[in-house]
């Protein structure tokens, strides 16, 4: 009789227990389910707009080829340019891994920069150069739109883009957008100036003397830049192969400081140090941070730097330094230094931007003068400086400069004038974070 | 009775299958979907955070530790003040209780956040690498940014789908340290130790095949650098 009553009394725990789990289960599904849908109408919608977005290019693009008039044809660029915009960003946005992607997404990031840069430079009308690069990217859009009206089906039917997202992206989704990355499209030679552009992407090394050093001569370069530190020891580790070809060697100091250091193998130079800083109280000033960038600079053999902007974050010192020349800085020359404040070591080196742009220019004179220039900025600004620069344009142009320094409000701006022009080239303001000054 | 008692053992058996199998499909669920978000939540240490509570510790309106961690007092804190300055009590500080405070950053918190974003995906994706292979973590990021195969903004990038594990798993919700930081600020500044690349792997553990394909350009760590 006492068994049974245990029996019966487990049976009941048991069964309420059974209750209680599927009531659970049933409230956990439910919530999941809702936040799937959730997610699910994210995904949908961002596909309809992807799908607005590439009927609109294509229309937009065959208007374009046969429109004449030229601010008709502005209009389509403009145009253009959002819709490639925000084709761009819905494109990311969807579950499909980049490798499906890449291809699609280069495309419509150079036909938006192509559309950019033909709105800046081809003023009045379109040259017959431009019309058929762009008659030539029509076809290809086509595709896109051909695989995307595939998709919409597909959703009409009750596909679920959310259902693919267990097998990371290897679905019936992610196949339409493969095939439409592996299109061979004829791509034309897209020669136009935009960021993506390929003279950009391929970017020429200017800076660097041709012959090449060998990984002792190397490793023997980086003992003479060390020795007045006191070396520990100076190991090979590996070769990198990317826009520069690198050897790389970890240095130790006596001090116990520790690089990774690179060295070009073209024109053996130092290129690269990345070390980590210490943290602690900070035992210099920035004036003192500059000098001790300053000194490095002169050990690895540049002599003509001069320490165009400089600042304290998070106890280390950022100095910039450029090239100068007849007192005006070059700023495309640029290295970039790191010093530590609490052992006033430096701690980084960063010297691509002179590997790739050093050379020994011959700088035309300012057709305009300083106080002309002057006129050209803002009334509202008032200036603490000014100097002759040559700045980096966009797309690897250099112009010849007026550097104002100025503040508004309590703002410190940076203007920059054409000195053959007049025309302000640039405009930068410093803003302050937590994570130090930065330029916008 | 022993018919009776064996009656009520299979029932019991069979309750305990039913059971059994409910919690098991309760886990297989749960890991399924969103289940990674309640295992990493960020332990705040956060510095703005501090930079709040300090602020109203300063006007009075707090008196607890400043931890950087916002909890029941200092939200309470957050909503007097709301109230005496007239603003929307809800106990977040956002743009308008942010400049009441005297903590508006202006326009300067975009960027900011870029060096947080990619602190975080560095520290959740290379914790244990070399400080250079931090560094190259963060340029890669970069790098993905500026090219054209890639979306064209850092948030882009680092929550593309697939892109970086530790955003799958939700490791990407550690809170970084200051290395990673470090690492952030470096590649920002334009450190790249790897020159140009695009992807990274750890041949150890990479599961796609495609990734092998790429031109290999350094190794540092663990993490195999790709173009």
């Amino acid at each position: 009789m006492k068994a049974k009553s245990i029996l019966i009394v487990s049976v009941v725990a048991l069964a309420s227990l059974v209750i209680c789990l599927s009531i659970g289960f049933a409230i956990n599904t439910s919530k999941m389910q809702s936040n799937a849908n959730a997610l699910n109408s994210v995904y949908e919608r961002t596909f309809y707009e992807l799908v607005d977005d590439v009927n609109n290019i294509e229309v937009e693009l065959s208007k374009l080829s046969v429109t004449e008039d030229g601010i008709a044809q502005q209009k389509s660029l403009t145009k253009l340019i959002e819709k490639t915009t925000s084709a761009m960003n819905n494109i990311a946005m969807l579950p499909i891994a980049s490798n499906t992607l890449n291809n699609t997404s280069r495309f419509i990031n150079q036909l938006n920069g192509m559309c950019v840069s033909m709105q800046q430079y081809d003023m009045s009308t379109l040259s017959s150069e431009s019309r058929n690069q762009l008659d030539e990217l029509y076809e290809y859009i086509i595709k896109i739109k051909n695989e995307l009206n595939v998709l919409s089906r597909n959703i009409e039917n009750g596909y679920r883009i959310i259902d693919g997202l267990e097998d990371q992206g290897q679905n019936n989704f992610n196949n339409n957008f493969n095939n439409i990355n592996n299109e061979s499209v004829e791509y034309p030679t897209l020669i136009y100036d935009g960021p993506f552009s390929d003279s950009v992407l391929n970017q020429e090394i200017k800076g660097l003397p041709e012959s090449e050093c060998t990984q002792q001569e190397a490793e023997q370069y980086l003992k003479n830049i060390f020795s007045s530190q006191g070396i520990t020891s100076v190991k090979y580790l590996t070769t990198t192969n990317g826009k520069f070809e690198t050897f790389d060697f970890s240095v130790k100091l006596n001090s116990g400081l520790e690089y990774y250091a690179q060295v070009t193998k073209r024109g053996m130079f130092l290129l690269t140090l990345s070390a980590l800083a210490e943290t602690g109280d900070s035992n210099i000033t920035v004036d003192k941070g500059e000098e001790i960038a300053l000194d490095m600079a002169k050990i690895v053999g540049l002599n003509d730097m001069k320490v165009v902007w400089s600042a304290s974050s998070n106890g280390i010192i950022y100095v910039n330094l450029v090239f100068t020349k007849d007192n005006v800085a070059i700023y495309p020359d640029m290295v970039k230094v790191k010093v530590d404040e609490v052992s006033a070591k430096v701690v980084g080196w960063e010297a691509s931007a002179y590997a790739y742009n050093h050379t020994d220019r011959t700088i035309s004179s300012a057709t305009l003068g300083a106080t002309e220039a002057r006129n050209k900025v803002s009334s509202k600004l008032e200036i603490l400086s000014q100097r002759l620069v040559i700045i980096p344009q966009d797309y690897l142009k250099e112009a010849l400069a007026y550097e104002f320094e100025a503040t508004y409000q309590g703002y410190t701006y940076y203007v920059y004038i054409d000195a053959k022009t007049g025309e302000q080239l640039k405009i930068l303001r410093v803003i302050q974070t937590d994570n130090g000054d930065l330029l916008l | 009775m022993n018919k009776v008692a064996k009656k009520y053992m299979v029932l019991l058996a069979i309750c305990l299958a039913v059971v059994i199998t409910i919690s098991g499909i309760f886990a297989i669920t749960f890991t399924s979907f969103g289940g990674s978000t309640d295992k990493v939540m960020g332990v705040a240490t956060d510095n703005y955070n501090t930079r709040v509570q300090q602020r109203l510790k300063e006007l009075g309106y707090y008196s607890g530790a400043v931890d950087g961690i916002i909890g029941t007092q200092t939200v309470a804190a957050i909503k007097n003040f709301q109230r005496d300055n007239g603003l929307n009590v809800d106990g977040i500080v956002g743009p308008k209780t942010a400049e009441k405070l005297g903590l508006n950053d202006g326009s300067s918190s975009q960027s900011s956040n870029d060096v947080y974003l990619i602190a975080k995906c560095v520290y959740a994706e290379a914790r244990g690498e070399p400080y250079v292979g931090q560094v190259a973590v963060a340029a890669v990021i970069l790098n993905r940014v500026k090219s054209p195969d890639f979306p064209n903004t850092i948030a882009g990038v680092i929550y593309q789908p697939w892109a970086f594990t530790a955003v799958n798993d939700g490791q990407i919700n550690l809170e970084p340290n200051d290395t990673a930081y470090q690492a952030a600020r470096d590649a920002m500044n334009g450190w790249d130790p790897t020159y140009g690349c695009l992807y990274y792997y750890n041949p150890e553990v990479a599961t796609s095949e495609w990734i092998f394909t790429r031109q290999t350009v350094v190794t540092i760590g663990k993490h195999v650098f790709a173009i």
